[in-house]
C-alpha cells in the first residue's frame, strides 16, 4: 500500500507535468497561429497601399502567396491537433515574410515619385504645352498677317 | 500675298499639333470611369478547359483541375477559398440574388486557399484531388475516411454520401466557396461566390 501510495506520489507531478506541457503546446500553437494569420493580413495590407499607389506588387504578391499557403497548412495541422506541426510552420510563415514591409514601402515610395514625375510630365506637361502651341499658333499667325500688310502698304 | 486664304489649313495644323501635345492629358482625363466591380472565379477542367471535369471518381485516384480567381473589384484584393464537401442532404451555399444576402454553406471548411490578386488580374491553382472512402453495404452509403487536395490529407471520417435511388449513384459535391477579407472589419466574408464539382462516386 505504502509503495503505491508513493508511486502515486511520485508520478502525479509527471502527470501534472505532461499535462501542463500538453496545453502549454496548444495555446503556443493556436498563438503562433493567430501570430502568423495577423502578420499575413498586415503585410497584405502594406502591398494593397503599394498598389493603391501604383507600384508593381506582383513579386510583393508572390511572397504573400507561398506565406499564405503555409498559414493554411498551419491551420490544417492546428484543426489536426499537431500543435508542434502548426507551430514551426506558423513561424515559418512568419519567416517568409520577412522585409516584406521593407520592401513594400520601398516599392510605394518609388510609385509615389514616378507618380509625381508622371503626373508633373504627363498632365501638367502635356497640358501647358498643348496651350503654348496655341498661343505660338497665333502668335505665329498674328506676325505673319502683319508681316504680309507690311509688305502690301 | 492674301494670308486670310491659309488661315483655315493653319490653325487646323495648330490644333492637330495642340491635340497631339495634350494627349498625355486627354488619356488621362478622357477615360470612362468603372462602374462595375465585381470578382470571378472559375473551375476548369484537365485540359485546362470548361470541359472534361472529373465525374466519376475512384477512392484512391487522383484527380486535376485548375481553380481561378479574376480581380475586377478596383483594388488589390485578399481571397480565401475555402473548400467544403456535401453530400446530398447538405447545405449548399448561395450564389444568387444581393450578394449580401447570399449564405454559405454551414459545413465546416476542410482546407483553405488563400490567394493575394492584384486589380484586374488573375490567379490560377492546379488542383489535384481525390478520395478515400469505403462501400457500406449495410447502409447502402459511401463512408469517406480522407481526401487529399494538393498533397494535403484531410480528415473525413463521418462524412458520408447515400444512395440517390433516381439516378443510381452515390453523389458527392466538392464545393469551392469564395470569401473576401476586409481590412476595416480585419476578417473574411462570404463574396456571394462559388463553383463545385458535382461526383459520382463509383464503388
Amino acid at each position: 500500500m505504502k509503495i503505491v501510495a508513493l508511486l502515486l506520489l511520485l508520478t502525479l507531478p509527471l502527470a501534472g507535468f505532461v499535462v501542463v506541457g500538453y496545453c502549454s503546446s496548444e495555446a503556443d500553437a493556436r498563438a503562433a497561429v493567430a501570430q502568423a494569420s495577423l502578420r499575413v493580413s498586415v503585410c497584405y495590407s502594406v502591398a494593397a497601399d503599394a498598389a493603391k499607389a501604383g507600384a508593381n506588387v506582383t513579386g510583393l504578391l508572390v511572397m504573400l502567396d507561398d506565406a499564405g499557403l503555409v498559414l493554411s497548412r498551419a491551420e490544417l495541422a492546428f484543426g489536426r491537433g499537431e500543435f508542434d506541426s502548426a507551430s514551426t510552420l506558423a513561424h515559418l510563415c512568419e519567416e517568409k515574410l520577412v522585409g516584406f514591409e521593407d520592401g513594400a514601402v520601398g516599392l510605394r515610395d518609388s510609385a509615389v515619385r514616378a507618380g509625381f514625375l508622371d503626373f508633373a510630365f504627363g498632365v501638367v506637361g502635356s497640358a501647358v504645352g498643348s496651350v503654348l502651341v496655341v498661343v505660338v499658333g497665333v502668335v505665329v499667325w498674328f506676325c505673319l498677317k502683319r508681316r504680309s500688310a507690311g509688305k502690301v502698304v | 500675298m492674301d494670308l486670310s486664304r491659309y488661315g483655315v489649313p493653319f490653325f487646323v495644323v495648330v490644333a492637330v499639333v495642340a491635340l497631339l501635345v495634350a494627349s498625355p492629358c486627354l488619356s488621362r482625363v478622357l477615360v470612362w470611369p468603372r462602374a462595375e466591380f465585381f470578382s470571378e472565379l472559375w473551375v476548369l477542367g484537365s485540359n485546362h478547359m470548361a470541359e472534361d471535369y472529373p465525374f466519376n471518381v475512384s477512392s484512391g485516384q487522383s484527380y486535376r483541375v485548375y481553380l481561378g480567381i479574376g480581380n475586377q473589384l478596383g483594388y488589390c484584393a485578399y481571397y480565401r477559398i475555402e473548400v467544403k464537401f456535401r453530400n446530398e442532404s447538405q447545405s449548399m451555399p448561395s450564389s444568387f440574388g444581393a450578394v449580401e444576402d447570399r449564405v454559405p454553406s454551414d459545413l465546416p471548411s476542410l482546407f483553405n486557399v488563400s490567394a493575394f490578386v492584384a486589380d484586374q488580374n488573375s490567379w490560377e491553382l492546379p488542383v489535384t484531388f481525390g478520395f478515400d472512402y469505403e462501400f457500406n453495404e449495410t447502409l447502402v452509403q459511401v463512408g469517406f475516411n480522407s481526401m487529399t487536395f494538393n498533397d494535403n490529407v484531410l480528415g473525413m471520417s463521418g462524412e458520408s454520401a447515400g444512395w440517390n435511388a433516381t439516378t443510381s449513384r452515390f453523389y458527392g459535391d466538392l464545393i469551392f466557396e469564395l470569401w473576401l477579407y476586409s481590412g476595416s472589419a480585419d476578417n473574411f466574408g462570404y463574396h456571394g461566390r462559388f463553383v463545385d464539382l458535382k461526383l459520382n462516386m463509383t464503388v
